[in-house]
């Protein structure tokens, strides 16, 4: 009998032989590794060498779920994807949620390892045991939607009882933003995750639900611990929004901070013709015919489906937009018509790219249409703010790379340093190539200083959560780089463990002690606060030494001209980031234990963390 | 008397209910031995769990040649595993199709409302199931009456 939580194998597919096994993990791995992110790390530093780049067939792409999936905690059917990731070239981690986890635990796997190259497009079918590679050029094409309903069809299944996670034609065509979507509305979206699984051929992952038993060592603490989470979540003034709207208050709660991105940062005021109180969270959710749709064992009101309203599209089904879609397919290209921005969200999914970094592409091109530093014979059209059906020309022609499109599809950084100047100075971008969230993070500095020291090809350390747990003050002043610094620095670890646990970033609001209650009584460990923001903290060590080993180091760590200037109007008008910028980080590098200079974590803190196998790659033999 | 009713447009389809109802069958999370099902409908957008109603007629008691199934003092349909043999019988009378046969233990099993306190209730996060006070059991029947006297209506319009 496997550890409880567990089920106890990884299933591994060689894609260029056909070759699939699995391979048990022991009780001592799990405890070290615990599943997700930290899982991953394991394997992607001990199996991707440096010269492995994101599209060589011998990188890894690991699918993976943790000790909580499947469980009846809140939220937990989570999928966390780790791979050297086509944004970056370096290690990412980036997570959906839906029934991919809950689906892999009861057939029996905590995670799938994928490596190699199809000889041709394939797609991985899993049924208990069995399990192999199918021959999926039927599907080639086929939208994301599209292919979920193929799937479903081909194998008279429907609902949750199959769950089937994919490429759209931008991955297919290895844009390099591409994303992995599933059960209609969940993408792991970050760092190209979406490009690899294009360049090993790989069209879907199709789970039929388990038969298995997943067994837990104090089932009746489990479901306690549950019952406690959804307190939390029910209660907690910082989580209870979430619970009632999932993310859509946040439009309007960040407008007021300066943090909602309006056309690619060129302003913080909404247009006068707009009224912020149409955008409250329950107008935007009244606005559609919408139904729950959520994930396995979830309670939150979060993940809706929705029924467009009117319009061209009127009757037209889409996943209700997160926060990240109003954003991106709205605010930050200027389009403030909801209706739009719901049809041009899910667009996006179904293409399937990042939303975060489409809409930071496509704002700059529509900036650049307006001032000339794009021009409409370039593009092929006209391209205004605000124009959604243009902004879903654009994106075909990106995930089909074609024209113009080919150019964009590398994402917004490459693109614009090829274009340079005007151009170049105008984007928003992190010079490592990670993708910024959805937000303006001029008046959000935390999450700015996050995705550029990330190791993970996004945030790595937010969003900040009951952080006196961990000793630290409750507020802090946002336009305080020192302050700022020590909070980023103060909460690393945590986000690791929630992302290794296969549960949702919102489910796991709650307090830390929470979570390990959950942990504990699923696997019968005893595992502590300080346990788990420890093995945080050495997951994230694992991740930059193995960007360092890719030569990603601290001189890729700044936001782009644009991304790190100063805001001309709103609320925080006349903030300069800038300014705090090499303060910042020299106070973030003290705090995490980490060499300023070369980047890597200190001997001591190496030590400290139980990773004396990496003294030696990190610092030679003599340490 | 109480009964389970089931609320379809509360479901959300997070699947809790058979998470909570395998726990209490075998003592393990395994959906596959659920005897409350969520089943999808109008493509992907609507669910709605379903169980067995203790309907009032029984058909699998009536089926059962062994009299495998007798009514709990909470008023459910429940096998005795002693005395079932196993013939699945009861699975083909039950037109609501919401009595299994276990193939590891060899034997029919169905829901018998957790002896009066159903687990599949108290897990649901929306309360599409509730256990409450009800006329008759055979509620279902008035759902569907009711239900498609709605659709009619509509339909007439």
């Amino acid at each position: 009998m496997s550890l409880g939580g567990y089920a106890g194998k990884l299933l591994r597919v060689n894609l260029t032989t056909g070759k699939i096994w699995s391979e048990p993990w022991t009780p001592e791995e799990m405890r070290l590794y615990v599943g997700g992110v930290g899982l991953g790390a394991k394997i992607l530093y001990d199996e991707v060498g440096p010269r492995v780049n994101w599209d060589h067939r011998d990188n890894r792409l690991i699918l993976a779920t943790g000790p909580l999936a499947g469980l009846p905690v809140w939220g937990t059917g989570g999928l966390t994807v780790v791979t050297r990731g086509a944004m970056t070239n370096g290690a990412t981690s980036t997570q959906a949620n839906g029934f991919f986890g809950a689906c892999l635990k009861f057939s029996g796997y905590d995670a799938i390892v994928i490596q190699g190259q199809a000889p041709r497009w394939a797609y991985l079918y899993i049924n208990d045991d069995v399990v192999d590679l199918r021959d999926a050029r039927h599907l080639l094409g086929k939208d994301t939607w599209e292919t979920q309903d193929a799937l479903s069809a081909e194998h008279g299944l429907s609902g949750h009882q199959l769950s089937v996670y994919s490429i759209g034609p931008a991955g297919e065509n290895l844009v390099r933003f591409a994303a992995i979507q599933g059960d209609y509305g969940h993408v792991a979206s970050k760092n190209g995750c979406g490009a690899v699984m294009g360049k090993k051929r790989l069209k879907a992952v199709c789970i039929v639900r388990g038969t298995r038993a997943l067994a837990a060592a104090d089932p009746r603490g489990v479901i306690q611990a549950a019952d406690d989470i959804a307190h939390d979540l029910k209660t907690d003034p910082s989580a209870r929004s979430l619970y009632e709207w999932g993310t859509l208050p946040a439009v309007v709660g960040l407008y007021k901070m300066g943090v909602l991105p309006i056309k690619n940062y060129t302003t913080n005021l909404a247009p006068p013709n707009v009224n912020m109180a149409d955008w409250e969270g329950p107008k935007l959710r009244q606005g559609f015919d919408h139904r729950g749709h959520q994930c396995s064992a979830c309670g939150m009101h979060h993940c809706h489906m929705q029924v467009i309203p009117k319009g061209k599209h009127k009757g037209e089904l889409v996943d209700e937009p997160e926060y990240e879609g109003w954003s991106g397919a709205g605010w930050a290209i200027g389009c403030t018509d909801p209706t739009a921005v719901a049809w041009l969200n899910t667009r996006i999914d179904r293409a399937c790219v990042d939303v975060n970094e489409f809409g930071w592409l496509c704002g700059w091109v529509m900036e650049g249409i307006e001032k000339g530093f794009i021009t409409k014979a370039q593009l092929g059209f006209d391209l205004g703010w605000g124009d959604a059906e243009g902004a879903n020309r654009l994106l075909q022609m990106i995930s089909h790379r074609k024209g113009f499109g080919d150019l964009l599809a590398e994402g917004v950084k490459r693109a614009a340093e090829k274009l340079g100047g005007a151009a170049q100075d105008a984007a928003i971008y992190t010079v490592k190539g990670a993708s910024p969230r959805g937000h303006d993070h001029r008046a959000r500095w935390d999450e700015m200083l996050d995705t550029c020291t990330a190791s993970t090809g996004t945030l790595e350390s937010g969003i900040p959560v009951h952080v006196t747990e961990v000793g630290l003050p409750p507020r802090i002043n946002p336009f305080n780089g020192e302050e700022v610094a020590r909070q980023v620095a103060g909460i690393l670890g945590r986000r690791h463990f929630e992302d290794s646990l296969g549960a949702c970033i919102f489910t796991t609001r709650t307090r830390l002690e929470n979570m390990c209650r959950a942990l504990s009584a699923a696997t019968g460990w005893n595992y502590t606060v300080t346990e788990s923001v420890s093995f945080g903290r050495r997951t994230a060590a694992i991740l930059r030494a193995f960007n360092l080993r890719c030569g990603i180091g601290p001189d890729v760590e700044y936001p782009s001209k644009r991304y790190g200037s100063t805001p001309t109007d709103g609320p925080a008008k006349g903030q300069a980031v800038g300014e705090q910028w090499e303060k910042m980080l020299d106070t973030w590098y003290g705090l995490v234990g980490y060499d300023r200079k070369t980047g890597k974590p200190k001997p001591e803190t190496l030590k400290k963390l139980g990773l004396d196998w990496l003294l030696k790659d990190l610092w030679g033999k003599k340490r | 008397m109480k009964v389970l009713k089931i609320v379809p447009e509360k479901c959300t389809g997070c699947l809790r209910c058979e998470l909570a109802c395998s726990y209490v069958q075998t003592g393990a999370f395994q959906p596959a031995k659920s005897v409350i099902r969520v089943s999808p409908y109008e493509g992907h957008t609507s669910y709605a769990p379903y169980t067995c109603t203790q309907c009032a007629e029984g058909w699998c008691m009536t089926a059962c040649p062994v009299g495998a199934i007798t009514i709990t003092a909470a008023g459910a349909k429940d096998v005795v595993d002693d005395r079932c043999v196993g013939c699945k019988l009861c699975t083909i009378a039950c037109p609501y199709g919401t009595i299994f046969y276990d193939h590891d233990t060899r034997k029919a099993f169905k829901c018998d409302l957790c002896g009066g306190a159903p687990a599949c209730a108290d897990a649901c996060p929306t309360a599409a199931i509730v256990y409450a006070e009800a006329e008759t059991a055979d509620w279902l029947a008035d759902f569907a009456v009711e239900r498609s006297a709605r659709l009619l209506a509509i339909g007439a319009r």
